[in-house]
């Protein structure tokens, strides 16, 4: 779980970026569905698939 | 059968340990039996219990030499001395995370948090395991970035939900007007109620 993340669209059109506390006993799952704002679109990825450069953090996008 | 032990004047009653080595037990009345204590008897050695009850509506008083040192009242406040002068209500850090806010953001420690939402350039939030009762929670947070290059200054920008706290901003004082948005290296932050 360490290495996952979930995105989901902000709503100014950019994206959220949720870092999985695992000492929370919670599955990825289980933060998901808690953690994502009802009715928004999400997807759980893998660490490597975010960008560590951030310069143009605040122009990122959501793609569904 | 009932059975009960009297003498005159003082004395006691002893159990002996038995010849092996084990346990000495007495067994008590049930669970729905009572042990009637008289006067205030002192207990040497450990106790050993899986639950201390006080009867309903009476605070649970911890003494020591007759000054009370901590109570647990009957609204389930913890009230403890720990040097403040006496007992008092104690109010718990209910959230908190130590994160690297650069990169891909990791976090090094946390309590009570479900994920940490990274939401923009040094804008970050704190999503709860739990629910608070209401949103009138205090929120503190510091940040910093590498040590010696850039203090921050950290900002709460919303109000918070009963589900996750204020948005956390870190900035810094670029050119002794412009405060910007800067991600964190060191940001901690602690959610108290």
């Amino acid at each position: 779980m360490e290495n996952l993340r979930i995105i989901y669209p902000s709503d100014n059109g950019g994206v959220i970026v949720l870092i999985p506390a695992f000492e929370c006993g919670l599955t990825i799952e289980e933060i998901a569905a808690k953690d994502v704002p009802q009715g928004k679109p999400y997807k759980i990825v893998d660490v490597a698939g975010i960008p560590s450069d951030r310069t143009f953090r605040n122009a990122w996008e959501y793609q569904a | 059968m009932p059975v009960s032990i009297k003498g005159t004047g003082g004395g006691s009653v002893t159990l002996d340990a038995g010849a092996a080595a084990a346990d000495t037990t007495l067994t008590l009345p049930n669970t729905t039996g009572t042990v009637a204590l008289t006067a205030s008897p002192t207990f040497t050695g450990t106790v050993t219990a899986t639950a201390i009850t006080s009867p309903s509506a009476t605070a649970l008083t911890f003494q020591y030499g007759g000054t009370t040192g901590a109570t647990l009242d009957t609204s389930g406040n913890l009230q403890f001395n720990s040097g403040y002068g006496s007992a008092a209500t104690a109010y718990g850090c209910r959230a908190w995370a130590n994160f690297n806010g650069t990169g891909t953001i990791a976090i090094r420690g946390s309590g009570g948090v479900s994920s940490i939402a990274d939401q923009a350039v040094g804008q970050y939030a704190l999503n709860f395991s739990f629910t608070m009762p209401d949103a009138n929670y205090s929120t503190v947070a510091v940040c910093s970035d590498n040590p010696g290059v850039n203090p921050g200054f950290v900002s709460v920008i919303d109000a918070g939900t009963t589900t996750q706290s204020p948005t956390i901003g870190a900035s810094y004082n670029s050119s002794g007007a412009t405060w910007l948005n800067f991600d964190a290296v060191y940001v901690r932050a602690e959610v108290v109620r």
